[in-house]
């Protein structure tokens, strides 16, 4: 049985499914009985999705203006 | 990923394309030169340079699928040799640098000594993706929590979960192992649920004039 520091250590490895069979068998048997840890890795998976769907942060007017206009002088090569 | 309609855009030259994929991608490419210069001004013009790099070499390519790896392998390249031309290359490993290989994820302050939890995570109700969609708080929070990880982690971060690459080209274009990668991303994602549960403790204590 594995101990909750244990399964904490393993959850991202677990939500990738790159655990093998018996590794991932004894976490979820592990989380099956343990709120705690059950909670723990349904927030890091969240915490994937909120990483993965956060809006890019507006990048400033000066600095795409500046890119374009060097790129305007130097177009790619046809 | 880049769209075949936009990759012949640029290929074409269309200068639109070209902003949509500096705002896509720019901030990104900064987060990650600041794991080899940790100038952010630096940064900002390893990135120019890659830009350059990029406007001019784009119309070779021939793989939409690969545009984006392209782009960090010139970055990545430009980095490494500014870092070590500013002699801000680090002697040590990423791993050490990012809190010694032997250091956990979670503090183990949270867990008994018998290793079940003594300090377990918070509920997070109030989190809900699709509740908090409309607020910004949230994102900026986590925009910042990102920004605060250790340069390693955070380039891990940035090219899985964000670039959507997967682990292999991330360990091939940062030069990890494969056994640092899996680390570093989950001590990054491990730091970015610690700020997250931050997030909800202030709500908690916070007056109900804030709530809104
Ligand atoms: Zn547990």
């Amino acid at each position: 049985m594995l101990s909750c520091e244990e399964v904490v250590e393993r959850a991202s490895e677990y939500l990738d499914r790159d655990l093998g069979r018996w590794g991932r068998l004894k976490v979820r048997l592990h989380i099956a009985m343990c709120k705690h840890c059950n909670r723990y890795v349904l927030q890091l998976g969240l915490t994937t999705r909120l990483v993965r769907s956060r809006p890019a942060d507006p990048l400033a007017p000066h600095v795409e203006d500046q890119l374009i206009e060097s790129f305007r002088q130097a177009p790619p090569e046809a | 990923m880049i769209e075949p309609q936009s990759f012949e855009a640029l290929l074409q030259g269309d200068e639109q394309a070209f902003r949509a994929l500096i705002r896509r991608h720019h901030a990104n490419m900064i987060a990650v030169a600041m794991r080899y210069v940790r100038e952010r001004a630096a940064a900002e013009d390893v990135v120019q340079e890659t830009w350059m790099a990029v406007f001019r070499g784009v119309a070779k390519l021939r793989d939409p699928a690969a545009v984006v790896g392209w782009i960090y392998a010139i970055l990545v390249n430009k980095a490494r040799t500014r870092g070590k031309r500013d002699r801000r290359t680090l002697t040590f490993s990423d791993l050490d640098a990012d809190g010694g290989p032997s250091q956990p994820a979670v503090s183990p302050d949270r867990f008994a000594a018998n290793g079940r939890w003594s300090n377990p995570p918070l509920p997070w109700d109030d989190i809900d993706p699709e509740r908090i969609v409309g607020g910004r708080q949230i994102w900026a929070h986590l925009g910042a929590a990102i920004e605060a990880l250790p340069p390693a982690q955070r380039a891990v971060i940035v090219m899985r979960e964000i670039e959507g690459q997967d682990a292999a080209s991330t360990c091939d274009l940062l030069g990890l192992s494969e056994a640092n990668q899996r680390v570093l991303l989950h001590r990054a994602r491990a730091r970015l649920r610690q700020a997250l549960e931050d997030i909800v403790a202030m709500k908690g204590d916070a007056p109900a004039a804030d709530k809104t």
